[in-house]
């Protein structure tokens, strides 16, 4: 997402002062020259920095069709040079880590020999800052130099694929970037070279002086502190048949839907396009972000065209939209899965949770956008407008491979909708830069902390546990700084356990700038019932777990238990609204007080206790002897000492639970006869001793080697076949890697931890992770502690007082959700297959039918809900009807 | 002096030291519009200029991250610079019905494998493609799939839920290996209605797609083009600038794909299996309060889906005269190919709202 050059540039201006995302103001060159402002030989640097060029006396200034250049002659006299004691103050404060450089450049002659300062007329175009030369085969290389204290090389060398023709100019675009560790070169837009290696030295700033030794021309130069996209830097000639073609598509928009603001928006729309059309130094980029705003003002004046359900007199409209959606909700591109409407309806259980969402689109900027939520209302039934909990989710920056895997791909930088947060303020995000910052709020100030660089030497984190990241409580006033840049809102509705089932209707005020700007029509029906807890598939007894890795209660990271216990009461409650009901812990490595404490605040918190998944292989010390060269002397050791620790944790849980059903965890990974029996074997035959439980992370190996001694398996897919060969000797088999945390796509979370495994006859998951305690934030650092290739595992991110949700967060609850309705649903239609009332029998009969024939894999799973909830509704009437039987 | 010499020796050092900087830039294949022959293995004869051997050895480092991935256990061994024992080459071409992948692994021990009556050498490809280049901040989806050459074996790694904007490539990917004597040539062929919506006629300068073919042998990997889930440091295939010809041509492959999977889609949820016979169980006081098939519901039936199907069916005359349309109807009918690709993703939402409406009828 880059800058929005459309808008005039007073929008930047008003952006900076109230918004913390830069996104409106056009990447602004650090140093810039077009070389049309001079006067008596000092040509004038446009950025104000005060740097101006003074030229030679054989410098020549021209006239060409791109604009005025600079002409060298090769002669020492033709050089333009800027004062070069205050062009070494400017550069000391300008970071080379992340530039980019476009210019326009003629060479008259394709000799270079310019090698240990000969000054011969040549093809080399010193501009100082770097170098730019044809070699002798008429490709164009950029010679980027490298800072002294680079052991390795001595400049950095990009070279075109393209041979160049003497005496024709080109437009030369190039960017670096070590955050990325990318380094590219264009010439008038075209691709010429990309590095494959990842190495990228740091670079220095030669002097500031234009054409040494140099036989030809320079023009319209711009430099950058930020490595913008090639198409960001390509000129873009707009045809006056383009032209005529978006301003049709502008005026056409205009005439099918009015009002004051969408006009004034297309207005701007229009006059940009001239101004685009009529500027040298459009680029490619700001040509094609018009583009599609253009179509994005096409699209909203369809939609709202006599659309009396949806908002259109105001200063904006918006979207409702599916929450649980694959499609992300990015600032330019509009919702194609949702719909211009001014009504949300959403159906929910007693005591459930459920989200909706809508994205809104503001026809100008606002500086100030709210919500104001209303009760609902079902006659004298009220749900409080407290049930309803508001939040805007924040984009920012992480790795490629974001929204779709774990896996981490540093060489990209993407935008990616994520975090549900109070207050947008609590993350900067730099659109330009690619960067993002989080906001640490000490008590004599806000410090933001800049949590995206790449660095190999890892990064300094801080201590989640300790360091002020702090949300509002409450969703605070919205920034929407630019006309058809939306934002994504999410709501979550707690229905109440007393609630009275009905329809209740509420809304919600929108506020634009202290006006108000429309309402959203809110329709929640009530279902008559609770849902049960999520019950295996294949067997209704058992229960489907939501274990997740999870560190617990860690009084070492604060030194302090009550501010520790205060940040665990506030983890746990939020994964019990989760459905997480099985976190793994607590840990006996922690104290033996924390233990006990943090069983306890599960309790308070609502989760079951049992069984507890939390015994661990770190003391199975045998391990660390080669099995060849262990004795019986050794083992016997080791052994005792793994006895005596689980035998502790066994009795702490059975004094503090009054039960001991507790899993421990073997080797994680292992494979073959070793590492399965030979390592494992010593400590599990002790557990089954001791009346404790086994289980482990790994493949199939464990069924072939370890079937008779493990209790449960954590497997890397979802396959039927693997559950059905678990459940032959009696155990559980979970998911544990397909998928990890990382992706950011809520449906990915729903539809895999959801119906995929609980059709496939799984007893849950094992889930990695909650969050990463290490590298709670930065992704972009190398990790040398870390697992290679991987993202930060999280599915929240920690703060001071707790968590901060995630659409994908919300998608595993409503995985779990979708279970706790078929579960319902089958235990409905089991009840009904053994009533003697034969339309109840055969209506039980075709749920359980259908059920087994949904497509987890494909199917709609809103659609899937709804049906779920009408099958259950079905149910409940016919039961009743037939006196409860 | 002292300090030339020194000045030089430090410029010998920065160039030698540079060398492999200024070198290691990203592979470029240029694929071109053709039909490939039957016996496409002779290719690596008769063109021996379309084949791109440019296979760097996988590198150590990355290599070891990849024991950690749990979801696939690949037979890795690198850092050996293997690829002159076992040089790998391929060739990238596409015509109307999609796009080709020729991967020539030698492999050196297979007649001796084979003389002595012992198993060949097995090797296996991984590859990875995805629409567009690196020179953007744009989220697309990649495709990853690893294919066994010896057995033929073809495993996907989809990394989004299959929906209406994203298809996963298992049921569409064909792949064959064939021995010949020095070796194995693996063509793996992609159509292009998995990718009906991203072509690749993008209006950009250079139209490149992101692709990695790795291959993991005895002795060592070898890559084009990138490393594992790492997409943006992967080669670039440049398209060629397809003609309006070729494009139409596309087109009415697609199409008529999309005609053919629609039909397979309607089956499903045909009305007509189930007719309307005014049976008396039908009767409103003794209809079934839900159904087990979707085609059952007459009220579905008759409000959306019979309209659904009359619209798509509409299309089915224009698509069979594709080529004596005009060109803006043939773009035309062509920005509607997704009714056809997506029926049971549109059958799914109608039937949401067919639900809805039921849910807060007051």
């Amino acid at each position: 997402m880059k800058k929005r050059s459309l808008i005039p540039i007073w929008i930047g201006a008003l952006a900076a002062s109230f918004c913390l995302t830069a996104i409106a103001a056009n990447p602004v060159p650090v140093l810039e020259y077009d070389f049309s402002k001079n006067s008596n030989g000092i040509v004038s640097e446009l950025g104000g920095t005060g740097l101006e060029l003074k030229l030679g006396e054989n410098t020549r200034l021209i006239k060409t069709e791109e604009g005025e250049a600079l002409e060298f002659n090769g002669s020492k006299e033709s050089i333009a040079a800027g004062d070069q004691a205050k062009f070494k103050k400017w550069k000391q404060q300008i970071s080379t880590r992340e530039i980019s450089a476009a210019f326009w450049i003629r060479f008259d002659s394709s000799i270079w020999n310019r090698i240990f300062g000969s000054s011969a007329p040549s093809g080399a175009a010193s501009l100082g800052l770097f170098d730019c030369r044809l070699d002798e085969e008429k490709h164009l290389q950029l010679r980027l130099f490298a800072k002294p204290e680079n052991w390795d090389a001595v400049e950095y060398i990009m070279k075109s694929s393209e041979v160049l023709e003497t005496g024709k100019w080109y437009h030369v675009e190039f960017n670096y970037s070590q955050n990325k560790r990318r380094a590219s070169l264009y010439i008038d837009g075209k691709f010429q070279f990309e590095n494959n290696n990842l190495h990228l030295p740091e670079l220095a700033f030669g002097e500031l002086k234009f054409g040494e030794g140099f036989q030809g021309g320079i023009g319209a130069f711009k430099l950058y502190n930020m490595a913008l996209d090639s198409e960001d830097l390509a000129i873009c000639k707009v045809s006056e048949a383009e032209a005529a073609k978006q301003q049709k598509a502008v005026s056409e928009a205009g005439k099918k839907f009015s009002n004051k603001y969408f006009d004034s928006w297309c207005k701007e729309l229009a006059k940009t396009i001239d101004l685009l059309r009529n500027s040298k130094k459009t680029t490619t980029g700001e040509w094609r972000r018009l583009k599609n705003d253009i179509a994005n003002a096409a699209k909203l004046a369809n939609g709202l065209a006599n659309n009396k359900n949806a908002l259109s007199s105001g200063v904006l409209s918006s979207y409702t939209v599916p929450a649980m959606s694959q499609e992300m909700r990015l600032p330019y591109n509009l919702p194609t899965d949702g719909s211009l409407s001014n009504q949300i309806q959403l159906a929910a259980a007693l005591g459930e949770f459920e989200p909706a969402s809508f994205v809104v689109v503001p026809f100008a900027p606002l500086k100030k956008f709210e919500l104001k939520i209303s009760d609902l209302k079902n006659g004298s039934n009220v749900i409080p407008a407290s049930a309803i909990d508001a939040k805007l989710v924040k984009r920012w920056y992480r790795c490629g491979g974001a929204w779709l895997t774990y896996h981490a791909d540093k060489r990209q930088r993407v935008l990616v909708p994520s975090m549900l947060l109070n207050d947008e303020n609590l993350i900067k995000v730099d659109e330009l830069k690619q960067t993002n910052e989080v906001r640490l709020s000490y008590p004599d100030g806000a410090v933001y902390k800049n949590v995206s660089k790449y660095s190999k030497e890892g990064d300094p984190y801080f201590n989640y546990a300790l360091e002020p990241v702090l949300d509002a409580s409450s969703l605070q006033p919205v920034a929407l700084p630019e006309a058809g840049r939306n934002q994504q809102f999410w709501l979550t509705f707690h229905i109440p356990q007393k609630a009275a089932p009905g329809i209740y209707d509420g809304t919600i005020k929108l506020i634009a700038d202290g006006q108000d700007a429309g309402e959203l029509k809110l329709s929640l029906r009530v279902l008559p019932f609770e849902l049960p807890e999520a019950k295996t598939h294949y067997d209704l007894e058992r229960v489907f777990h939501g274990n997740i890795t999870y560190v617990g209660l860690d009084v070492s990271k604060t030194k302090d238990r009550k501010l520790a216990e205060k940040r665990t009461r506030a983890e746990l409650k939020n994964l019990a609204e989760h459905n997480a009901l099985y976190p793994c812990g607590p840990n006996l490595d922690f104290d033996t007080e924390s233990f006990i404490s943090e069983l306890k605040l599960r309790e308070e918190a609502g989760l079951p206790n049992r069984p507890l998944f939390t015994g661990h292989a770190g003391d199975q010390l045998w391990r660390k002897t080669p099995y060849t060269e262990r004795t019986d002397e050794v083992l016997h050791q080791c052994q005792t000492i793994f006895s005596r620790n689980a035998k502790m944790l066994l009795d702490l849980t059975e004094k503090t639970l009054g039960h001991h059903d507790v899993y421990f965890y073997g080797n994680d990974e292992a494979s073959g006869y070793v590492g399965l029996v030979t390592q494992q074997e010593p400590g599990w035959n002790l557990i089954k001793e001791l009346g404790g439980k086994t289980r482990a992370a790994g493949w199939q190996d464990n069924f072939r080697y370890v079937a008779d001694n493990q209790d449960q398996h954590n497997i890397t897919s979802i396959d039927k076949r693997h559950a059905e060969l678990w459940h032959s000797v009696g155990a559980r088999l979970f998911n544990y890697a397909d998928p990890f945390a990382g992706a950011e796509n809520p449906l990915w979370f729903r539809r895999k931890m959801g119906m995929m495994m609980y059709l496939a006859n799984y007893d849950g998951t094992f889930f990695l992770s909650y969050y990463n305690s290490r590298i709670a934030w930065n992704e972009f650092a190398e990790d040398p502690g870390g697992d290679g290739n991987y993202r930060n595992f999280a599915i929240v991110y920690p703060k001071l007082d707790g968590v901060i949700d995630t659409i994908a967060w919300e998608g595993m609850r409503e995985a779990f959700d979708d279970i706790r309705y078929a579960t319902l649903l089958k235990q409905l239609a089991q009840k009904g297959m053994a009533s003697k009332n034969r339309e109840i029998e055969r209506e039980a009969k075709r749920q359980i039918a259908w059920l087994e024939q949904v497509d987890s894999t494909t199917g709609n799973l809103d659609t899937l809900r709804l049906a779920m909830i009408d099958r259950i509704l079905t149910m409940i009437e016919l039961q009743k009807n037939d006196g409860g039987k | 002096m002292k300090k030339h010499i020194m000045k030089f020796s430090g410029f010998l050092l920065g160039a030698f030291l540079l060398l492999p900087c200024a070198l290691a830039e990203k592979n470029v294949y240029d694929a071109k519009f053709r039909n490939l022959p039957d016996d496409y293995t002779k290719l690596l004869q008769t063109e021996p200029e379309s084949w791109d051997f440019r296979f760097r050895p996988y590198g150590a480092s990355e290599a070891a991250f990849l024991v950690s991935d749990p979801t696939l256990q690949r037979d890795v061994q690198s850092g050996k610079n293997i690829e002159k024992q076992r040089p790998t080459s391929f060739n990238f071409s596409c015509n109307e019905k999609g796009f080709s992948i020729l991967v020539f692994s030698a492999e050196p021990s297979l007649g001796e494998a084979m003389g002595k009556g012992a198993a060949v050498p097995g090797d296996s490809l991984e590859l990875f493609f995805c629409p567009g280049d690196a020179d953007q901040s744009k989220i697309e989806p990649y495709y990853q799939f690893i294919i066994d050459q010896i057995k033929g074996e073809l495993t996907d790694y989809p990394w989004q839920i299959e929906d209406r904007n994203f298809h996963r490539i298992l049921g569409y990917v064909q792949n064959e290996t064939r021995i010949i004597a020095n070796g194995y040539v693996t063509k793996i062929f992609i159509p292009w209605e998995l990718l009906y919506d991203r072509l690749p006629f993008s209006d950009k300068k250079d139209n490149f797609w992101r692709l990695s073919v790795i291959r993991w042998a005895s002795g060592g990997g070898q890559t084009w083009g990138g490393f594992v889930h790492e997409a943006n440091r992967a080669g670039y295939i440049r398209w060629p600038d397809f003609t309006q010809e070729q494009k139409f041509a596309i087109y009415e492959t697609v199409l008529n794909k999309a005609w053919q999977k629609y039909q397979s889609l309607l089956v499903k949820v045909n009305p007509a299996l189930v007719p309307d016979m005014k049976e008396p169980y039908r009767h409103p006081d003794n209809a079934p309060r839900s159904y087990m098939n979707l085609q059952e519901d007459r009220i579905f039936v008759e409000e959306f889906l019979k309209p659904m199907i009359e619209e798509r069916n509409a299309m089915g005359k224009n698509i069979a005269t594709f080529k004596e349309l005009p060109a803006a109807e043939k773009e035309e009918l062509y920005s509607h190919v997704d009714k056809l690709m997506n029926f049971n993703y549109d059958v799914d939402e109608a039937c949401a709202s067919y639900l809805k409406a039921k849910l807060f009828k007051r």
